[in-house]
């Protein structure tokens, strides 16, 4: 096995206790660009559920890019995603996400480990739960 | 949800990775920077795949009746290239769910997706 990959699995096991937090607000000019870019054809109704997605994945962002981890980002892959909304994202709504390393499996070629995050508003109701599994390949 | 919600078919432009990263904030160079993606051993730079995802989350929001979808699943099993079309195969299981996955050419791109929607 090699050992960087073993030494990249021990330090995300020692992170399960860390968790990342960062607060977003939910920019209405900038989820009708979301809205354009993905489709909608006039008004999309409400703000898009996958614009809270791509806020949510700045906090992934800061998880993945944390130097106690020291992932090698070069070789690292967002091998699957989950998604499950709660409530819907109003605009300038305030947004905390807080993300935290889920399951880690060291297979043959590569790392895996899950980015868990939940995202809450101001009113500390859940809007959205992800999941952000990652795969590092071996050197 | 909608009795039937059609297949997805789009071409992304070349312009989408950089406006997807001000969304994101994920300016990584395999996304922007075509010599480096090129030294990744990449054909030119990628798509982000929560982009491809977005397009299917929008697709199935807009056919499903807007704040009905609650959870999708997918795997990213392929690079996705800008300017080269993509077909989002989808099918329906049941009354609250649909199945799909996605293809770029002759490559699947997104697989095992699943998406689930509220009975209300």
């Amino acid at each position: 096995m090699d050992p960087e990959a073993v030494a990249l699995a021990k330090r995300l096991e020692n992170a399960h206790s860390a968790t990342w937090s960062d607060l977003q607000v939910v920019d209405p000019e900038e989820a009708a660009r979301y809205a354009d870019l993905h489709g909608y054809v006039g008004d999309a109704p409400g703000i898009p559920p996958g614009y809270g997605a791509a806020l949510t994945m700045r906090t992934v962002l800061v998880v993945l890019h944390d130097e106690t981890i020291a992932l090698p980002f070069d070789r690292n892959v967002h091998a699957a995603q989950t998604l499950e909304w709660d409530e819907p994202l109003r605009a300038l709504s305030r947004i905390t996400t807080t993300a935290r390393i889920g399951n880690v499996k060291l297979r043959a070629r590569a790392v895996f480990f899950d980015v868990l995050t939940e995202s809450i508003d101001e009113r500390n109701r859940t809007c959205l739960r992800g999941t952000a599994t990652q795969a590092v390949r071996h050197v | 949800m909608s009795d039937s919600i059609p297949d997805l078919h789009w071409r992304p432009s070349a312009a989408d990775p950089e406006e997807y990263a001000k969304v994101s904030h994920d300016f990584s160079g395999v996304h922007l920077d075509d010599s480096l993606a090129r030294a990744e051993g990449l054909p030119g730079v990628i798509l982000h795949g929560m982009h491809v995802l977005g397009h299917v989350v929008s697709h199935l929001d807009r056919y499903a009746q807007p704040g009905r979808l609650t959870s999708v699943t997918v795997r990213f099993l392929d690079v996705t290239l800008p300017e080269e079309g993509v077909s989002v195969r989808m099918k329906p299981t049941d009354e609250h769910n649909v199945i799909f996955d996605a293809m770029q050419g002759d490559r699947q791109v997104l697989g095992e997706g699943l998406a689930s929607f509220s009975k209300d």
